[in-house]
Formats: C-alpha cells, sequence, structure tokens
C-alpha cells in the first residue's frame, strides 16, 4: 500500500498533491508495460503494412517512457483549484461519500438486470440520498416515487428499460 | 433514529411484496405452457436503430401484434457485427419468446472466425423465416471500357495486385463476392476496407476504386455489369446473373431471416412460422417493405433452415481464405 | 443560377408554413428535452419518432426532424454547462469552459452565448451549405483516406501540444487515450485486441460512457470535496457577455464557425474534431489564454459555433454522398430515406425541390430553437436551484440509464463507472482529460485511414507523402508540434529563471 505523507510541517497540500501523481503515474507506468506485454502477442508487421500490433507497441512503449518520466521528474503541478479542509471530520465525510457513492453505483450496474430498473433505481436512489445526509423517510419515499416514474416517463418515449425477474 | 417497530413492520410489507411478486412469476410460467402466446414477445435486433435490419424487424413487429394479440417488443442490441446480439438469442430460453433477426453471411462470418470465439453456432438457432435478400450487383463506371463480366475478369486476371475494390467492412458479402472474383480469375485485387456501403461507393464515385461491389440501392449511374444471385432479380430483369455469364461460382447474397434459439417446442416454432409468413406475404407489408426499400424474399420454415445452412457452407471456404490471405 | 435561387425561395417559404412552424415549434422542444435527459441519446430518440412522421408527409416530417436534431444538440449544450455532463461528445469542449462560468454564477451568460453562437454559426452555415453544397460535395469526394490521415495527424498533434498545466501530462493522457482507443477488434484482420475475451468490448471502448464518466461522474465526485460556501444562486444577471467581452466573443463566434464549417464538410469526420481546432485556435489567440478552462467566455462561444456549424456542414456529405458523420446522422438519413427522400450524387439532380426544403428548414430550426429557448435560459439556469443532494442524485440515475440504454448492456454502465473515478483522480492530480477523449476519437480513425490508404496502394507506403494534399498537412503537423515544443522550452526556461530570481530574493545572503 502506498502511504500519503502526512507530515503537515511543510505546504501539505502540495506534498499530498505530488505523491498522489506519482503513485498515478506508477499506476498507468505499470498498465503501459502491461499493455506493451499483450501488445507483443499480436502481429507487429503484415503483408501490406502495420499489424495490429505496430501501433501497440509504439504507444505503449511512448506511454511507458512518459509515464515514468512524470514518476522521475514530477513536474510541479498548478494547485488544485479545492483548497484542502481545514476540518478532518469533513475531510472523512466527503471521502464517504466518495467511496459510497461509487460502491452503489456498481453494486446498481450489476443489479439492473437481475432486479429490474425499478427496484435497482429505487435502492440507489435510496442509498445515495441516505448517503448524502438525507432523512430516511425521505430517502425511501423518493425512491419508491422515482423508480416507477422514471420507468415510465422512458416507456412513453419507447425506451424500454429493463425488467426483472420478478416482473417489475 | 426511528423507533424500531417501523423497520420490522416495513420488512412485514416487503415480504408480503416478493411473496405476491414470486406467485405471479410461477404461475405466469405454468401457464406460457398452455397457450402461446400469451406474453410479450422480445425480438432482438442485433444492429442499432435506424438500420435495415431494424426497420425491417419493426414493420415486421408491427403487424405480427395484430396476428398475436400480445406486444412484440424490438430490443436493440447491437456490437461486434450482431454477435453481441446473436449471443443473447442463442442463449435466450427457448420458450418461445424471445426470437430475434439473423443476417447472413455475418452469422457465419462470426462462427467460422476462431478469433472472435463465438459461443453458438449453426445449431442453436431454430430458423424461422427469410425476410430480405440482397444480392451484390457488380459495376463499373459508365463510361469504363468493360461491357460485360467477362471482359472484366479478363482484366483482373491480367493485371494482378493493381486493381483496386472497396468493401463496407471486413468480412462483409462484398469482401466475400471479392474474394471469389479472385478465386475466379487467379489474380488479385487490392481490397480496401470501410465502414459502411456508403463509405465505400464514395470512394468508387470519387475514382479511388475500380470496380464496384455493391447492392440495387447505390447503382444510379453505374454501369452493372452482374448481379450475383442464382436467378435474375424482378427488380433488375435485363440484368444477367454471373452464373448465366460463365461464372457459377460467383454467387453472394446477402440475406435477413428471423430465427429463435433452438430447442423450441414443435407447436410454437410452427406458430412462428405460420404467423411470420402470414404477415410478410401480406400486400399491405410487401407495399411498405418495398417503399422503404426492402427487396422482400420470402422463405419459410424447413426450407429457411436448409437455406440458411447452405449459405453457412457457402461462406466456409471464403472465409478461411480470407485468413489465409492475412498470414 | 435563376432556378437554385427560385428552388431556395420556395423551400424557404414551404418551410416556414404554419402547420410547419408548428412542427418546428415541437421538435425544437422535444429535440431540447431529449438533449438534456442524458438517459435519451439523440440517435436513439430520432429512431423512435422517425416511425410517427411517416404519416405526416415528407416536408413538416424534416422540418421536425431538422428542429429534434438541433433540439438535442442545444440540450446537449444546457447539460454541459450546468452539471458538466456532456449530452453528445461534441458537448465536451462547452463544458470546459461553460461549467465553471455556472459555477461562478454566470450560467446564464454561458447559456446566452451559447445560444447566439449557434444561431449566428447556423444561419450562416446554412446560407454557405445552400450556395456552395454542389461545388462542396466534389470537393468533399477528394478527401480520400490518405488525405484523412493527414488531417487526423494534424489533429493529434494540436492535441499533444494543447497547453493546459504540464505538457508531460497532456502527452501522457494523449497515449492514455491511443491506447484505450486500440482496445477491440483490428481494422487489419478484425481480430480482437485487448479484450480478454470480453465480447462486449470488441467495439471498443464505448466514447459516451467514457465522456459522461470523465466529466459527469468525475466532476461530481470532486465536488463532495468542495464545500460550497454559497449556493449557487438562480439569479442571473445578464444573458449577454460583458461590454469587454463582446469583441471577443463575436470573434470567437466567426472563427469557431469557419473552423466547424470548413471542417465539417469532409465525409465521415467526427464532430469533436473541428471543436476542439477551433477551442485550440481560439486559446492560441486569445490575450489571455490562462482564463481558457476556467470561465473564459470565448471558449463557450466558439465551442458552440463550430459544433453548430459543424452540424450543418456535416449535411453536405450526408446529401450529397449518403455519409453520415455521426450516429445521429445516420438515423437522419434513415428518416430521409422513410420520407422518400435518398440522399446521395442524385439528390440534387434528381429532386432539388426536395433538397432545397430540407435545407430550408434548417434555417427554420435554427431561428425557432434560438427564440424558443434564448429567453428560457433563466428557466433552464433554475435546475441549480435543485438542493444539491437531490441534483446529485438525479444526475447520477440519468447517466446510468444513458450508459445503460446505448446498447442494453451492462458493461457500459461499469465502463463509466470506471472512467468516473479516474475523472476524479485525474482532476485531483491534474492531469487532463481532454486530450485523453480527443485520442480515444482520433486513434481507432487515425489507425484505419493508414491501413485504408495502404490497401488502396497496396503497401506504397510513400503515397502518404506523394499525395499533394497529405504531404501539405503532414508538413503542418510537423511545425505545429515543433513549434509548440520550443514554445514550451522557453517558457520552462523563463519559469525556472523566474524562481531562481525569486529565490535569490527571498535570500539575499545566498
Amino acid at each position: 500500500m502506498i502511504a500519503f505523507p502526512t507530515d503537515r510541517s511543510s505546504s501539505p497540500s502540495r506534498r499530498l498533491v505530488i505523491s498522489k501523481q506519482r503513485a498515478g503515474a506508477l499506476l498507468f507506468a505499470a498498465l503501459s508495460g502491461f499493455f506493451i506485454f499483450e501488445a507483443s502477442f499480436y502481429p507487429y508487421m503484415d503483408w501490406i503494412g502495420p499489424g495490429s500490433g505496430f501501433f501497440a507497441m509504439w504507444v505503449g512503449s511512448l506511454a511507458l517512457v512518459a509515464f515514468l518520466a512524470l514518476l522521475i521528474l514530477d513536474p510541479v503541478p498548478t494547485l488544485p483549484t479545492s483548497d484542502n479542509q481545514e476540518n478532518q471530520a469533513s475531510a472523512r465525510q466527503s471521502r464517504r461519500e466518495v467511496v459510497g457513492t461509487i460502491i452503489f453505483l456498481i453494486v446498481a450496474a450489476l443489479l439492473l438486470q437481475p432486479f429490474g430498473f425499478i427496484l435497482t433505481c429505487g435502492l440507489l436512489i435510496a442509498a445515495l440520498l441516505r448517503l448524502y445526509g438525507a432523512r430516511l423517510w425521505v430517502a425511501l419515499v423518493s425512491g419508491v416515487i422515482a423508480g416507477p416514474a422514471i420507468f415510465f416517463i422512458f416507456l412513453c418515449l419507447h425506451v424500454r428499460l429493463p425488467v426483472g425477474a420478478l416482473g417489475i | 433514529m426511528q423507533g424500531f417497530d417501523v423497520p420490522i413492520r416495513k420488512a412485514g410489507m416487503l415480504a408480503r411484496v416478493l411473496v405476491a411478486s414470486l406467485a405471479t412469476a410461477l404461475s405466469s410460467a405454468a401457464m406460457a405452457q398452455s397457450d402461446y402466446p400469451n406474453q410479450p414477445i422480445r425480438l432482438i435486433v442485433p444492429f442499432s436503430p435506424g438500420g435495415g435490419t431494424d426497420l425491417g424487424a419493426r414493420l415486421l413487429a408491427n403487424d405480427l401484434e395484430q396476428v398475436f394479440g400480445v406486444s412484440v417488443v424490438v430490443e436493440n442490441l447491437p456490437g461486434a457485427g450482431s454477435q453481441l446480439g446473436l449471443t443473447e438469442l442463442a442463449n435466450a430460453k427457448p420458450d418461445g419468446y424471445t426470437i430475434g433477426a439473423v443476417n447472413q453471411p455475418a452469422l457465419d462470418t462470426i462462427i467460422l472466425s476462431p478469433e472472435r470465439q463465438a459461443t453458438f453456432d449453426i445449431d442453436s438457432f431454430d430458423y424461422i423465416i427469410n425476410h430480405v435478400s440482397e444480392p451484390i450487383i457488380i459495376a463499373v463506371r459508365p463510361d469504363s471500357p468493360y461491357e460485360t463480366l467477362k471482359d472484366l475478369v479478363a482484366e483482373v486476371a491480367a493485371r494482378p495486385g493493381e486493381l483496386r475494390v472497396a468493401t463496407s467492412g471486413l468480412l462483409t458479402p462484398e469482401h466475400l463476392a471479392q474474394l471469389q472474383l479472385e478465386q475466379v480469375a487467379r489474380s488479385r485485387l487490392r481490397i480496401a476496407h470501410f465502414n459502411g456501403a456508403a463509405e465505400s461507393m464514395t470512394q468508387f464515385r470519387a475514382g479511388r476504386t475500380d470496380i464496384a461491389f455493391t447492392t440495387a440501392s447505390f447503382l444510379e449511374g453505374l454501369k452493372p455489369l452482374a448481379i450475383l444471385s442464382r436467378e435474375r432479380s424482378n427488380a433488375l430483369p435485363d440484368l444477367p446473373t454471373a452464373v448465366e455469364q460463365g461464372f457459377p461460382d460467383l454467387v453472394m447474397v446477402s440475406t435477413r431471416g428471423f430465427a429463435a434459439p433452438a430447442g423450441l417446442p414443435e407447436d410454437v416454432l410452427a406458430t412462428l412460422r405460420d404467423a411470420f409468413a402470414q404477415v410478410a406475404q401480406s400486400e399491405s407489408h410487401q407495399l411498405k417493405a418495398a417503399e422503404s426499400g426492402l427487396s422482400v424474399e420470402i422463405v419459410v420454415g424447413e426450407e429457411y433452415e436448409a437455406f440458411a445452412r447452405s449459405n453457412f457452407e457457402s461462406a466456409r471456404p471464403l472465409v478461411e481464405l480470407a485468413q489465409q490471405q492475412r498470414n | 443560377m435563376e432556378t437554385t435561387f427560385a428552388f431556395w425561395v420556395q423551400g424557404i417559404s414551404d418551410a416556414l408554413q404554419p402547420s410547419n412552424l408548428l412542427f418546428a415549434f415541437l421538435g425544437c422542444v422535444i429535440g431540447t428535452l431529449v438533449g438534456v435527459l442524458p438517459g435519451l441519446g439523440p440517435a436513439a430518440a430520432m429512431a423512435i419518432l422517425v416511425p410517427l412522421t411517416y404519416d405526416m408527409g415528407p416536408v413538416p416530417a424534416i422540418v421536425m426532424l431538422s428542429a429534434i436534431y438541433f433540439g438535442t444538440q442545444y440540450g446537449g449544450t444546457i447539460t454541459s454547462v450546468l452539471v458538466n455532463v456532456p449530452g453528445e461528445s461534441t458537448s465536451v469542449v462547452t463544458c470546459l469552459d461553460g461549467h465553471p462560468m455556472a459555477k461562478s454564477g454566470r450560467g446564464g451568460a454561458a447559456l446566452g452565448i451559447a445560444a447566439i453562437g449557434s444561431l449566428f454559426a447556423g444561419l450562416t452555415g446554412t446560407l454557405l451549405l445552400m450556395i456552395l453544397a454542389i461545388p462542396l460535395s466534389s470537393l468533399a469526394l477528394r478527401f480520400g483516406p490518405v488525405e484523412m490521415f493527414a488531417l487526423l495527424v494534424v489533429g493529434l498533434s494540436l492535441v499533444i501540444s494543447f497547453r493546459g498545466g504540464s505538457l508531460l501530462a497532456a502527452f501522457a493522457m494523449t497515449l492514455v487515450g491511443l491506447m484505450l482507443g486500440l482496445i477491440g477488434l483490428d481494422p487489419v484482420q478484425g481480430a480482437p485486441r485487448f479484450t480478454f475475451g470480453i465480447t462486449s468490448l470488441f467495439d471498443g471502448v464505448q466514447l459516451v460512457t467514457v465522456i459522461m464518466g470523465l466529466f459527469g461522474i468525475g466532476e461530481l465526485l470532486l465536488s463532495f470535496e468542495e464545500r460550497v460556501p454559497e449556493p449557487i444562486t438562480g439569479k442571473i444577471n445578464s444573458l449577454l457577455p460583458d461590454r469587454g467581452e463582446r469583441k471577443s466573443a463575436s470573434l470567437a463566434i466567426l472563427r469557431g464557425t469557419c473552423v466547424g464549417f470548413g471542417l465539417g464538410i469532409i465525409p465521415g469526420m467526427a464532430g469533436i474534431v473541428p471543436t476542439f481546432m477551433a477551442y485550440a485556435l481560439e486559446k492560441r489567440l486569445a490575450k489571455h489564454p490562462e482564463k481558457f478552462g476556467k470561465g473564459a467566455i470565448e471558449g463557450v462561444a466558439t465551442a458552440e459555433a463550430s459544433n453548430n456549424a459543424y452540424a450543418q456542414a456535416s449535411m453536405v456529405p450526408l446529401l450529397t454522398l449518403g455519409i453520415p458523420g455521426t450516429a445521429t446522422l445516420a438515423v437522419m438519413m434513415g428518416a430521409f430515406m422513410i420520407n422518400g427522400i435518398t440522399p446521395g450524387p442524385f439528390l440534387f439532380v434528381n429532386h432539388p425541390e426536395t433538397a432545397w426544403t430540407v435545407i430550408g428548414s434548417f434555417i427554420v430550426a435554427n431561428i425557432v430553437l434560438f427564440i424558443l429557448n434564448f429567453p428560457l435560459v433563466r428557466v433552464w439556469v433554475n435546475i441549480l436551484l435543485i438542493p444539491r443532494r437531490f441534483l446529485q442524485v438525479a444526475i447520477l440515475v440519468f447517466c446510468i440509464i444513458g450508459a445503460y440504454t446505448l446498447r442494453n448492456n451492462v458493461l457500459d454502465v461499469l465502463v463509466m463507472i470506471l472512467f468516473g473515478v479516474l475523472g476524479y483522480f485525474f482532476k485531483k492530480i491534474d492531469w487532463p482529460a481532454v486530450p485523453l477523449v480527443i485520442a480515444l476519437i482520433l486513434g481507432p480513425l487515425l489507425e484505419r485511414a493508414l491501413r485504408q490508404g495502404l490497401e488502396l496502394a497496396d503497401g506504397d507506403t510513400t503515397v502518404f507523402l506523394t499525395t499533394p494534399t497529405s504531404a501539405l498537412l503532414l508538413a503542418l503537423a510537423f511545425l505545429i508540434v515543433t513549434f509548440s515544443l520550443f514554445a514550451n522550452l522557453k517558457a520552462a526556461r523563463a519559469a525556472r529563471l523566474l524562481v531562481s530570481h525569486t529565490a535569490d530574493k527571498a535570500d539575499p545572503t545566498s
């Protein structure tokens, strides 16, 4: 696991951003390397010109070089527009919202076909609203109303959203 | 936050809803056997909305609804040159409530190309009916010196690797026809692949290709030399076939039909075949199809199954040829 | 020439009949709504509405369909500006400055200049279309795969030299976009590349999902961290640009129109290329290029003008050659054909009155759209008044619907979410997403054009240098890259000097 420095003495937000950039560069350098590896299995040249592997090799190699450069050189990026939060609690809260949103979205995507749109949408809306701090009854009511409503609107537009195993 | 009783009441309600839905689902499954069709039918079209196959399917679906008394819902599942939609069709339950549009040679080339890793093959479907047939036509510019197909073939034979042609994509009917021509002339063409018929015809009109392999809708202003069907077309009675001009190996017709996943109960399949035949052969449908530019050629039931299989077999050597050439 | 003029007059007057005007209004409303709902792509919407127009007769049907088409473009602009979710790929560039403007309370001005720019570009484009359609079509014919390849190289060179922060990061992101574009069946043999057995990836990563993820969801995730102290008010100061901006905004619209139209007539040209090029051009010519990306009204103006000019210009290859440049245009073509209008080289020869009526309907649609939407901007901006949490949930739900209904495929939704996470990450480390998107579009086109050129030339690579247009464009690309490389090195050196100077000043004892 890559640990981000928590040293606060020297310009905390700048240090953090630089480290995240290094992490990103490392990740993408690794992806580029994997890309090159896969590309090596594709024919490089064809009887007429570049084969399927030609561009893949070149692009992957250049990408690897670029990301390694980013990793090593680590140019000073322009500061992000959002300043770091003073409040640790609110930082935790926003991270919770980000992570929660991502997880709920993934789950919803996976449930879309087996559960059907109405149920999935209702659950998603309720879960998201609850995550963002709405009251429980507000979240549930919104989910129950919005799900069928949206399904109906799109049905009128002849777009069939998925119907799940339970028939809704 | 709230009292404990609220969640419990909610759980009870939820349970009741679940049981009710389960009961409905089970009873409808039982009903499905007795009286076909009594549920909406899913018509999978493995192409994007607005295209030729989609158009034809929607026309038929509308009329089928009248015949069946249930709704026939067109579902577009485009992707991978119809492979995604066909996969879904092949994997669906063979209960007659999922049917789909099946195009050849697309179906054939997908099955026959090993790198496509198709999870279905020609036996995965029960064939209902063929709807549209579009033979490939070989044409040249009006001012070109070729008057007959023989002239053209001789030219191709005399100039290997010089004459240029375009296709609407890899392993499309035009491509396969071009491979046939190469075989017949024992020569080589420069084959370039484009995205769709309009793009490939533009190359021809711009003079970047020498011979046009196309369908009837793009013939305006061109000099057609041969049609690659077994018999002359009613729409173009003066256009001789390649077969009658002495080239029995130049046959290429793309077909659009309908099929269901293999394993359908006999009576369901028969019902579907009859219904489709009834609708497709009706005058009103033929009229609408003609207006939309679809060249209808009905082949029903077992005849269509045999037809589809023979198309598949004819495509096999060509696909192998295409792959050889690449390596 | 007189007969053509007579046709023009006839075409416009046909389109202006009251019943047709009604259809135009209806079409604009439907189109805008469709564009605003990310869940309903314009292509799918038009495909559904096309059979309905079947019974109307060709002229009203075409008028309504054109109105729907332009309406969806503007609807996409609305969502781009207000919530950073691009409606179509061409709306991506509008997001860059439109959304920052909305965030700083200038959403009304952004939508206003978008409407004005679109109107100007639409009318100018249609006028040019009327005058130049026939001669342009023969010009468009001469642009083959070899020339296209060279043009795409120019496009790529502009992307690489797009200065938005670190040049190295932009370069790296371009390469990521190119790598993503390589996923799918290759144009050489039709064999799958980088798909790992997932058949849904055979057509590559779907552009719409990438865009919705990177821009829409990415921005949304980022907004959780921004503690917005003051709520974005619905109060709009003005729908027009400020006095100081008027001149530069007008010039931006003019330049955008030219670039959009000029490149739009090329058959098969993807909409984002001219839009992005116009933006890059505008940024280069601006007095304060650093404002671009943070709310420069010229950015919105040029993006909107160029994509509407492109929309008009793309009708040239559509009507005269039957080649649609985007999926929406493909559906429009289907709509034409159902109504008995067969686009192609013989349209203007055999059915001139129909062709000119179609073009006349564009004028009507553009004007009606402006009349309808300009006053409504205040209404649209009120979307921002919806309580933030509800708005965010709504955006997420509609994005999911949009991604799913693309191909009725769950993988597209998952890809969108993935790019949402990536978009969030990229924003945090200040890596630009635009080069990625453009490279994703240009890469496959480039590879295909190269392949086609080689196939037609039987493997002779020199064809790219011996064809005059191609050679010229390649030279241009080379110049662009070299020039921007020098400019960047100079800037880096200057920055280093500045830093060392300030360091000296700060510590006089060193």
